[in-house]
């Protein structure tokens, strides 16, 4: 006989793509049988039947995150007819929110809730009302966890002290020219006074045709120019950067140039641009059609990174396939290579064993490919038995020797001077150890990836013991005096023991003596690589070679190359300084070339590298590019017959020379973006050949034209250099610092009547949206001297104006008329901040509102070496301009929490409070044993502030904090389930912990979210404020909670991080309970007592309590239930045999979630004697 | 001795796990779960379950996973395994 065809199992979140929000599914078995013989249909309403899939046991999806399992997938049977199930769905909502938070809109409200996941913003607009989903963008290198702050309409968002903080809102001014805005944006929060309206190009790549794909390091943006050469000769040039709409990035980190094929002549765009966005410890891949202008998804397998390493660097090497670099014209397949690093901390080192540095896929797939499935390539040795591990080179240097180490691994070395040449049988320490950020290359010649990092810096106490440690500390091998014969020099560990300094590079900075400076190691893995290979061409057993260290001068704040390129025309490999600090010699290494000559698969000789000279180019005599901040861009293969102008021009080739193309970026300023074609040969090593300033990225152009009369010496600014300069408002209160820029214009003499400042925008809708007002700001020089460099007053307002003064949208400009006495306010009266100030921004994490000011913790600054514990205090009313060199308070602990209580600012660690004066700002008390468990573990209402450490939980009078907690913090009850005790659950959900209020009781809710696998499977501490009282109540983990208007509390969802809860909301619905009474003593604990009845008293009819409830007392220790018979609402008889007892427990749980009410309890009983 | 009688009208005390059971108020629990503090004269009470949001703007109680009906249909009982 059949078995139960009803069970199939229908699960998942259902999200409908379109249309109807209800969709009726019919399900078919197709072809009966048993097993995997048994296949199905289905279709949804009048569409059509499905292709037949097996009936399989695993939850499959068929539908729109519908997944249908067949409960007998061991043994499906069917029959002569048929059988057939229809299910109805209805849609739910999918919208990630881990942080909420409300954007006020006049009297309506939005719900705003951001998805960690995705790095997105969600907002529900209009919450108690249509309630519309929007998305209004994805948050810069999306945080792990952002602090949300309401502000009048819009909100700030704080996403830790790395990341910038953000601004959202609805925009209440027009763009200039344009019309007002009623849409809700999302935009850094920073108050840039920049006249660029593009980031620079921190990474780009040039395609088949010579146009350039870029971004800005953790830009949001991918950036696109078009190379134009209409008249094809050697005047091409690049248009200005545009965006590519279609995607918004977390924070790209580098984009690289994947062709499809070569079609001479380039007759369309046949490539694709591989992105790597940030997100993940992984990283996120995309893929951009060329031809298609699509964005593709490219999801990664087979990448397993060890805790604390990230993926750092990507590039899509166009595989040759005679891999000779020569020519790309029929391309044999992509390989996708990503590396890892682990971020040194000098504070927190731990040399690590990890693995996991080198990654590669291949595809041939080009158009189609949405996965990939990534193989380790992390370099491998081989140890004396034979058998490869994971580890770095070493070796002896001038002997040979066999030396057994401590964990009996024997070396057998054995080398001769610098000759690199027999490998075999070397061992030496671990690869994996924390590093700056690890960056690719390719060499095309032979195929070989180089990855180049720098090492952690060394303690220089470690590096003068007799100890040897290598230069990156990774492994300890101890050299002592007994063995003077052991010079022990790496490849990359560069102690040895009578030459201790060598190849470990001293800082020529005055704090020299601190640390020595590490190296930057260079290595090459094959391309090819196949792990179990054992042989190169001269059969020596190695796989990887390394290249060695690098000699130069590295600052102690430099955090290793921002890029890498192979310049196969001279052989070398360029690197550039990072996102951190530049290379160190006296701001000329800007570019460092390293020689690496093979020209062939000779890379057993490694280790020939040079270091050049940076780039000492000035370009027509007048702006010298020393020491602007270069960019490398990019290694690009281009083949394209018409563009040999671009390619000779960029790249000098000539001749047969393939076509290759190196490009770098720089700025100057804020003004002018460079591209340089850099190559060199011979004797010129750093030279560019060529240099194209192709593009002026400012978008403002300011004039001035001065009017004459007659002459009148009492202006005060006759015969005065006059200089102005600008800077926006934000949001139509909010000012920037003053530009850089500075425009001037000479006053010979006393005729200067006014001056006409014209200010064009190039591209008005290029201009943030925020930005409100153009404000224009004149400062005179010293009398009599038209020659003076800088003013001699300060900088004062001539004239603000609106962006409803710039009338056209394209091109726009507006002219303000500047006479002698049209100053008024200084720049740093209006606001606040010194007029040297150029930047007023922090990066936060925690944050609160007080005295007018937005006072913010767990900071990070470029003006501060380590803001962890430091307060900021904003401007009043200015949430995002922070006077950060003096409104700042320095904590005795890193901030975790933080709140605005009755005028106090209080701020915790886990162990201790603060009490800040938010308008002198300083601490006014410390309170030693209160802390706070994380920064949503404190709520402040109108009956208090209340606030959760490890120990218990606390309401804040005003006065003093008071533990309130008691009654939950342990349960020793028997009855009472063992682990429910506030400080059980807090110990091991400290940074779960989610303090909220609902309103409509007047309760304080401390969600406990201690079990996120199930709905409804956590619980909630609730003390409500009036009552005094505490209750337990279960809830569906969460990562966030806000009270709404209505009272309710919205709350996340930590389960299946998809649905936005209203708690407690479905009132004709109620939970299940539970109520154990205390012992009922009648106030004689002493005195024996017979027990003969329990009485439960309920509106409920006796078969709705017959089946809904279940109670139990528990007399003289023993737990028993109470057999309730049909005259309900009456005493019942206890059963139990021992009746005798000093007290006696009542205990009731309802169930079947049946609405169960029960009035009151009693009990009968009779004293016994007093004997 | 007579008989006598403990009632417990009114549950208004809540939790009391931690000090001595024997000087807590009538009505203060040992341990309790998903009682209803909004009164209703002291009485207890579960608290209601929660809602979410789903596709069209609505709230829809939690237990529901999407799928609010499987029927299923055959016409005869010739199945055999």
């Amino acid at each position: 006989m059949a078995g139960n065809l009803n069970s199939i199992t229908i699960t998942g979140l259902f999200v409908p793509a379109g249309g109807s929000n209800t969709h009726k599914y019919y399900f078919e078995i197709h072809n009966t049988g048993v097993g995997n013989a048994a296949t199905y249909k289905w279709r949804e309403g009048a569409l059509a039947w499905s292709a037949a899939a097996a009936c399989s046991g695993t939850p499959t999806e068929f539908d729109s995150g519908l997944f249908i399992a067949f409960n007998q997938s061991d043994s499906y049977v069917g029959g002569l007819y048929p059988d057939t199930w229809t299910v109805l769905a209805e849609g739910q909502v999918a919208l990630r929110m881990d942080t909420l938070g409300w954007l006020e809109n006049g009297e309506k409200r939005d719900l705003i809730g951001y998805d960690a996941k995705e790095g997105n913003l969600n907002i529900i607009k209009d919450f108690y009302g249509a309630r519309e989903a929007e998305s209004p963008g994805t948050l810069k290198d999306r945080p792990a966890d952002v602090t949300i702050i309401p502000n009048n309409k819009e909100v700030h968002i704080g996403c830790g002290p790395n990341r910038p903080a953000q601004w959202l809102g609805r925009n209440q001014f027009p763009t200039f020219g344009g019309t007002p805005q009623e849409n809700i944006t999302l935009s850094e929060a920073g108050l840039k006074m920049s006249m660029s309206n593009v980031g620079f190009f921190d990474t780009a790549c040039i395609d088949q045709d010579g146009n350039i794909w870029g971004a800005e390091y953790e830009g949001t943006e991918l950036l696109f120019m078009e190379y134009n050469n209409p008249v094809g000769n050697n005047n091409g040039y690049w248009d200005p950067p545009v965006k590519v709409d279609g995607l918004d990035f977390g924070g790209i980190q580098k984009v690289s140039f994947g062709i499809n094929q070569i079609i001479p002549p380039a007759l369309s765009a046949v490539g694709y641009i591989w992105i790597l966005d940030s997100g993940s410890d992984m990283g996120l891949l995309y893929k951009y059609d060329i031809e298609d202008e699509t964005f593709q998804t490219i999801s990664s397998s087979g990448i397993a990174l060890d805790p604390g390493f990230k993926i750092s660097d990507m590039i899509c090497i166009n595989q040759n396939s005679n891999e000779d670099g020569l020519d790309y014209s029929a391309i044999a397949g992509w390989d996708i290579w990503l590396s890892a690093y682990k971020k040194i901390d000098d504070d927190n080192y731990t040399p690590s064993v990890g693995r996991g540095i080198l990654w590669q896929a291949s595809t041939t797939n080009y158009d189609g490919v949405t996965s990939l499935s990534f193989t380790n390539r992390d370099p491998l040795q081989h140890t004396p038995d034979g058998s490869e591990d994971f580890g770095q080179w070493s070796r002896d240097r001038d002997y040979s020797r066999v030396t057994t180490i401590d964990q009996g691994i024997q070396y057998n070395e054995t080398c001769e001077g610098d000759d690199w040449t027999d490998w075999s049988g070397s061992a030496g320490e671990n690869w994996y150890s924390q590093t700056y950020r690890r960056a690719l290359s390719h060499h095309p010649h032979t195929d070989w990836v180089f990855h180049l990092a720098r090492y952690r810096p060394i303690n220089s106490d470690t590096a003068t013991t007799s100890a040897g440690k290598n230069s990156y500390n990774t492994e300890f091998v101890e050299i002592t005096d007994t063995q003077p014969e052991v010079e022990r020099v790496s490849a990359w560990c560069n102690l040895r023991r009578f030459d201790k300094l060598k190849h470990v590079f001293v800082s020529t900075t005055a704090d020299d003596g601190r640390y020595l400076y590490g190296t930057a190691l260079l290595a090459g893995v094959k391309n090819d690589y196949v792990p179990n290979e054992t042989a190169l061409s001269d059969s020596s057993s190695i796989h990887y070679i390394a290249m060695d260290k690098l000699e130069c001068t590295l600052d102690k704040d430099w955090e290793g190359p921002s890029g890498m390129a192979f310049s196969p025309k001279t052989k070398r490999l360029y690197m550039t300084s990072s996102w951190g600090g530049p290379f160190y010699n006296g701001n000329r290494w800007i570019l460092i070339p390293i020689e690496t000559d093979h020209d062939d698969n000779s890379f057993e000789e490694c280790g020939d590298y040079e270091v050049c000279d940076g780039i000492e180019y000035e370009e027509s005599g007048n702006n010298s590019l020393n020491g602007n901040n270069w960019r490398i861009w990019a290694e690009s293969i281009v083949y394209d017959v018409d563009r040999t102008d671009l390619l000779d021009d960029i790249a000098g080739s000539s001749g047969n020379q393939p076509n290759y193309a190196m490009l770098i970026g720089a700025i100057q300023g804020q003004k002018i973006m460079n591209l340089i074609g850099f190559d060199g040969s011979g004797d010129d090593l750093g030279r560019p050949v060529s240099t194209h300033r192709i593009y002026d990225a400012t978008n403002f152009a300011v004039s001035l034209t001065g009017t004459t009369d007659d002459g009148d010496s009492t202006r005060v600014w006759s015969n005065k250099r006059l200089f102005y300069k600008i800077s926006f408002t934000y949001d139509g209160y909010q000012e920037s610092p003053l530009s850089e820029e500075v425009w001037e214009l000479a006053n010979n003499n006393d005729e200067l009547e006014e001056v006409v400042v014209k200010i064009t925008i190039q591209k008005p809708s290029e201009v943030n949206s925020r930005v409100s007002h153009i404000n224009l700001y004149r400062a005179n020089g010293p009398e009599s001297d038209n020659d003076a460099s800088k003013p001699l007053g300060l900088y004062r307002l001539v004239e603000s104006k609106p962006s409803t003064a710039w009338a056209n949208r394209y091109n726009s400009f507006a002219y303000i008329t500047d006479t002698s006495d049209a100053l008024t306010g200084s720049y740093e009266s209006r606001s606040g901040i010194s007029e040297t100030n150029t930047n007023t921004t922090i990066r936060w994490g925690i944050g609160t509102v007080a005295a007018g000011c937005l006072i913010v913790g767990d900071c990070g600054t470029d003006e501060f070496s380590d803001a962890s514990t430091y307060l900021f205090k904003s401007r009043p009313g200015d949430f995002d301009k922070f006077n950060w060199s003096m409104d700042y308070l320095r904590l005795p602990f890193k901030p975790l929490a933080i709140a605005n209580f009755q005028g106090r600012v209080y701020c915790w660690s886990k162990d201790t409070m603060v009490r800040i004066n938010p308008d002198q700002f300083y601490i006014e008390d410390t309170f030693d044993g209160f802390g706070c468990l994380n920064k949503k573990a404190v709520i402040v209402t109108e009956y208090g502030m209340f606030f959760a450490d490890k120990n218990n939980i606390y309401m804040h009078n005003g006065q003093s904090p008071e533990p309130i907690g008691t009654p939950i913090i342990q349960f020793t009850d028997e009855d009472s389930p063992s682990g429910k005790g506030y400080i059980e659950i807090a110990a091991e959900n400290a940074d779960k912990v989610v303090m909220s209020f609902d309103a409509k009781r007047g309760a304080i809710v401390c969600f406990m979210n201690n079990d996120s696998l199930a709905d409804d499977a956590s619980l909630a501490y609730v003390y409500n404020v009036t009552k005094s009282r505490w209750d337990i109540w279960s809830h569906t983990a969460l990562k966030d909670a806000v009270t709404g208007n209505d009272g309710y509390i919205y709350q996340t969802d930590g389960v299946l991080d998809s649905r936005l809860f209203k708690y407690m909301s479905y009132e004709s619905k109620r939970r299940n309970w539970k109520w154990h009474s205390k012992r009922l003593d009648a106030d004689q604990p002493s005195q024996d007592k017979i027990f003969k009845k329990l009485r439960i008293v309920s509106d409920s009819t006796n078969a709705e309590i017959d089946t809904n409830l279940d109670a139990y007392y528990r007399i003289a220790g023993n737990k028993s239930q109470l057999e309730l018979d049909s005259a309900a609402n009456d005493y019942e008889k206890i059963s139990s045999a021992d009746k005798k007892a000093k007290d006696v427990k009542l205990m009731l749980e309802s169930k079947n979630n049946f609405d169960m009410i029960v009035n009151s309890v009693g009990a009968i009983f009779r004293r016994r004697p007093v004997k | 001795m007579p008989k006598e009688a403990i009632e417990i009208r009114t549950f208004h005390a809540g939790i009391q796990a931690s000090p001595d059971a024997h000087d807590l108020p009538l009505d203060a629990a040992s341990y309790s779960e998903n009682l209803e503090q909004l009164g209703e004269d002291g009485r207890l009470r579960g608290i209601p379950k929660d809602s979410h949001l789903i596709q069209d703007g609505s709230w829809a109680i939690s237990d529901y996973t999407g799928v609010y009906d499987i029927s299923f249909t055959t016409s005869t009982t010739t199945d055999e395994s």
